[in-house]
């Protein structure tokens, strides 16, 4: 039976695990332990170094190090890595490839096939980033899988008897998830997910470094805001005295010449006691009650109904966090799992599910909820901007529904139907995902003629949407995977010196990229620079497509801005 | 066709646990790896069947036909229902009717679909029978009552909305309707009350859930607390206060916020109570919760005081007759984009050529508009500016634009400045014409530019919208 490897890639740390026996087991890497921090550098040799001896790095070479790309997933930054500048993308990517090496080698054999987990909270275009970083791994992404699910699927592989209601609080290094579960008969149900993807550790992190640079300049009269040395060291120390007040009740920071003033070295030695970090991030743990309420809420259940509430993430370690949860939920949390390894654990057993080493008539299943809402535009009293819902958020997967739309003007033969994923009301603020054409309505008045749009979602990530005329059955249909879409097939434009065209725009584009050289990252000049770096690419394309028209109003645009 | 239970396997009215239990069966066998379909229709049927009514209004025991086939109709008209295709349950209904006869539950049925289809007077009949029929149901007279006015009768459903209420009938949406004539029947106080009463039902905990509700109970008093003398400033506060204690559970609903926003703005600005210290408050908070739609709603709502004013004019006896219907002619224009070839463009020119012919004549009402129509004078400042330019400058200006507007008065229709001084209208042998003008026109769509605003109306530039999505 073929492998398929359960990866958390995390923010702050990534594991993996496989299922042997029915269990799973943690992959252990290179360096000899489970825990491979999400960390890559280059280092003194141009060599790219991933885990521990990237994040060794860190204080040394700040500039060649990357960490925290998981916070960046699905946006066009780039972070900055050496000489070079890497999407967030290509960096997860080799964080996996490095997961994909170590794991051939403890397994004995080449893993193709994995399943990954993201938060719960994590948007499509998250999740495709996620995708593609996997494919650039040379893996095939089997499944995406929430987190919090693959929490409570650790949890339900040995509890497979019980019938309970579970609460998951998953806070790790970068988000916030809250899921909750029913366990009846061996499955998992979801029924209901929530979080806040902008909240974590890092977070207390950075208001721990805030604090102590902010005390140091009180003290000192000195600012290390400018200096990425003295920071990366703060940021190290900061990180340390966290993790140490979840134990004991105070912490000293003692940072010897982390700073000079007229030529004496100054040190930074601060006591920060635990009530003092507690007030420090007390408003973000504050931001943890709205998604749970959420939840409760989606799911039509009390806190009292709760059986169960299980902590998953490093974050939750700290106690002031606990006594959060007990004092919201008016019930004391369970570490029923191990907080870093029940995720890979869980995707293990997804991997299973998956490859058929779970049998499904008598192992643990899951069914899964659409973690958003889906719809397509349509015009309202208000509005032509108004995003009509067809599958609602936290409906159980796979799923089909279907709506009834009337023709909006007299003598309408053909609909735009354009599909939309997101909260809003306005499809203005949600995603477009995919959109399509129906024609052949027959004409008449407005309001006379019906057409159907049924949308059907599946676990694999699929939706299939479909419009029908009722009075003809004439039917048009679309595919969007959820897995592949998002990104626009960039074609190779490298050629387009030989293109016939080229004689005519070669002095255009010359120029274009004289600027491009020239003002490369630069701040201020940011948004400019990825705008005509698209347009040369799309000038090159025109070329190469031989589409004069269409080059010529390019060349237009990018005289206009150079 | 099989009903729930059948699909589940268990026996009907079996209780939820035995429900939950066959499901949990059930779906191990038919998992949504292996058989999606099948899972997807044993789900439906538990989700049905486990289902919390939301809406307690409805839960009145009705007389239903028992033939199961009547019963598959039902099932399959609520379908239809919430689909939205209310033409095809509506038929539904009817047909059942002819089979079952007028069974309480189909009439009911028939009036929600008929309301729904817009068919208000049929909506009404079902109600009249089943109020008559059922007179211990509140249900059915508050529906008659919404029935009457949803269509028109606003008389006899103030009565009926009186008389429901006097019942202790409190449904959400007869509450509003209920208001709502109120504000039509010219006694506000009535509607406050009846929107108050409806907020005071409302407690922190089932908050949440009734936002809609809620929500649609402070428009409501924002539209009819400024015809009760005092009263806006208390609802100005509520309402904040409401605002302030909702916030996360806002974002939602960006419709009703937007009309509560203008309503407001109106309401204040009706009162003059623009400087209310709420009302500022309201402001930020949406603005906090929508920048740009707030950006928007602002304009939105200085439109609207821009209307109001202009009404106010339009009624203003010292104010010329010129002035106003020039006003008029520019107030169309606002917010187009002015073609110089098109129709908005020669009615901007028909109002400043006559303007300018009468110069200084109205200066008198550029006066009164300055002192007491601000948004105006505010939204037409450069038409004031050009009126006040020197002598010289008018000059020119009016026989430039005599050229143009003699061209363009060719095409369009409804100019009144040829019918005021005719002695202007250039004899038309004298005039040499470009022979491509003589034809018909067509007002071909612009083409848009990478930077212009999208003509999708998002308010972005058009690279950054429409252009880069298709």
């Amino acid at each position: 039976m073929d492998t398929v490897i359960g990866i958390d890639l995390g923010t702050s740390t990534t594991e993996a695990a496989v299922l042997r026996d029915g269990k799973p087991v943690m992959v252990i890497n290179f360096d000899g332990k489970v825990t491979t921090p999400s960390v890559v550098g280059m280092d003194d040799t141009g060599n790219m170094v991933v885990g521990e001896k990237a994040e060794g790095q860190l204080l040394l070479a700040p500039d060649r190090t990357v960490k925290e790309a998981k916070r960046l997933m699905g946006t066009d930054r780039k972070l900055p890595m050496g000489t070079r500048q890497y999407s967030p993308v290509e960096i997860s990517s080799m964080i996996l490839t490095y997961v994909r090496n170590y794991a051939g080698k403890f397994l004995g054999e080449d893993v193709d096939r994995a399943v990954i987990s993201v938060p719960a909270y994590f948007d499509e275009i998250q999740r495709q980033a996620t995708v593609e970083a996997g494919k650039k791994a040379g893996f095939t992404v089997e499944r995406i899988l929430n987190e919090p699910t693959a929490a409570a699927l650790s949890y339900g592989i040995s509890h497979m008897e019980e019938e309970s209601n579970i609460l998951v609080y998953d806070l790790g290094g970068g988000t916030f998830d809250v899921t909750l579960l029913e366990m009846f008969g061996g499955v998992l149900e979801v029924r209901a997910s929530s979080g806040d993807n902008r909240l974590g550790g890092k977070d207390f992190d950075e208001k721990l470094t805030e604090y102590l640079a902010g005390r140091f300049k009180e003290k000192h009269g000195i600012s290390l805001e400018g200096d990425i040395y003295a920071m990366a060291r703060l940021h190290q120390a900061a990180v340390e005295c966290k993790k140490m007040l979840s134990t004991q009740e105070e912490y000293r920071v003692l940072l010897p010449v982390i700073a000079e003033k007229e030529g004496v070295p100054v040190e930074l030695d601060e006591t920060v006691t635990r009530e003092c970090f507690e007030g420090l991030i007390e408003e973000l743990i504050e931001r943890t009650h709205e998604p749970i309420d959420v939840v409760l809420e989606d799911s039509n259940m009390a806190a009292e109904e709760l059986d169960m509430v299980l902590l998953v993430g490093g974050s939750t370690r700290i106690p002031f966090v606990q006594r959060d949860i007990a004092d919201y939920l008016g019930k004391e949390p369970s570490f029923a799992v191990d907080p870093d390894y029940a995720v890979a654990q869980g995707a293990a057993i997804q991997a299973g599910i998956i490859n058929g080493m779970i049998d499904s008539e008598e192992g643990i299943m899951m069914t899964d909820v659409n973690p958003y809402t889906l719809g397509i535009r349509t015009l309202n009293g208000y509005t032509a901007d108004y995003m009509s819902v067809i599958i609602p958020r936290n409906v159980t997967i796979p799923v089909t529904k279907k709506q009834t739309y009337y023709t909006s003007w007299d003598g309408q033969t053909a609909a735009d139907i354009e599909v939309y994923q997101g909260e809003s009301r306005s499809v203005e603020n949600n995603h477009r995902i995919g959109m399509f054409n129906i024609s052949g309505i027959p004409s008449g008045p407005a309001g006379k003629e019906q057409l159907e749009v049924a949308f059907s979602y599946n676990q694999n990530g699929m939706l299939n949407v479909t419009a029908t005329i009722l009075s003809t059955k004439e039917e048009a249909s679309i595919a969007i995977d959820m897995m592949q879409t998002g990104m626009e097939e960039r074609v190779d434009v490298s050629g387009w010196k030989e293109a016939g065209l080229a004689e005519d725009y070669r002095t255009v584009i010359r120029r274009a990229e004289k600027w491009l050289k020239k003002h490369e990252g630069e701040e201020e000049a940011e948004e400019d620079y990825r705008e005509l770096e698209e347009l040369v690419y799309q000038l090159k394309r025109a070329i190469i497509d031989g589409d004069d028209l269409e080059a010529e109003e390019l060349e237009e645009d990018i005289r206009s801005m150079i | 066709m099989k009903n729930d239970y059948q699909i589940l396997g268990i026996e009907e009215g079996a209780d939820e646990k035995e429900i939950k239990r066959a499901y949990f069966k059930l779906i191990r066998t038919y998992s949504p790896e292996k058989d999606p379909e099948r899972f997807q229709e044993i789900r439906a049927a538990y989700e049905r069947l486990t289902e919390v009514k939301e809406d307690d209004w409805y839960r009145i025991e009705m007389e239903t036909p028992t033939e199961p086939f009547a019963q598959s109709m039902l099932q399959q008209i609520a379908e239809l229902r919430e689909a939205g295709d209310y033409r095809r349950a509506l038929q539904t209904v009817e047909e059942a009717i002819g089979y079952f006869g007028e069974a309480e539950v189909l009439l009911f049925e028939q009036g929600r679909c008929c309301k729904l289809e817009g068919k208000t007077g049929k909506a009404v009949k079902c109600y009249e029978k089943l109020a008559a029929r059922y007179p211990d149901k509140l249900l059915y007279k508050g529906y008659l009552a919404k029935a009457y006015y949803e269509r028109g009768y606003e008389k006899k459903a103030l009565a009926a909305f009186r008389e429901v209420y006097g019942l202790g009938w409190r449904e959400p949406d007869f509450l509003i309707c209920y208001s709502q004539c109120c504000g039509y029947r010219d006694c506000p106080e009535e509607g406050l009350t009846v929107l108050e009463s409806l907020e005071s039902s409302i407690d922190e905990k089932s908050k949440k859930k009734r936002m809609m509700d809620l929500l649609q109970a402070y428009i409501g008093m924002a539209t009819l607390s400024p015809r009760v003398p005092g009263k806006f400033a208390e609802v100005a506060g509520r309402c904040r206060k409401f605002l302030e204690g909702s916030r996360r559970y806002l974002k939602e609903y960006e419709f009703e916020l937007q009309s509560l926003f203008v309503t407001i703005l109106m309401s204040a600005d009706a009162v003059g109570e623009s400087k209310n210290k709420d009302v500022s408050a309201i402001k930020k908070i949406i603005f906090d919760i929508y920048p740009e739609v707030g950006e928007m709603l602002q304009g939105a709502a200085d439109m609207l005081r821009l209307q109001v004013e202009l009404e106010d004019l339009a009624e203003d006896g010292r104010i010329s007759d010129l002035m106003k219907w020039s006003l008029e002619a520019l107030a169309e224009t606002i917010e187009k984009d002015i073609d110089k070839d098109g129709y908005e463009y020669f009615m901007e020119m028909d109002a400043l050529l006559c303007q300018l012919e009468e110069w200084p004549k109205q200066k008198g009402d550029v006066e009164i508009i300055r002192e007491e129509y601000g948004e105006v004078y505010e939204v037409f400042r450069d038409f004031w500016r050009l009126l006040q330019s020197g002598a010289e400058q008018r000059r020119m200006m009016k026989e430039e634009m005599r050229i143009e507007y003699a061209k363009l008065s060719r095409k369009y229709e409804g100019g009144h400045y040829y019918e005021m001084f005719p002695d202007k209208q250039p004899d038309l042998e004298a005039v040499k014409w470009d022979s491509q003008e003589n034809g018909t026109f067509v007002r071909d769509g612009k083409k848009v530019g990478r930077n212009d605003p999208c003509p999708c109306g998002s308010g972005k530039k058009y690279k950054n919208c429409c252009m880069r999505k298709g």
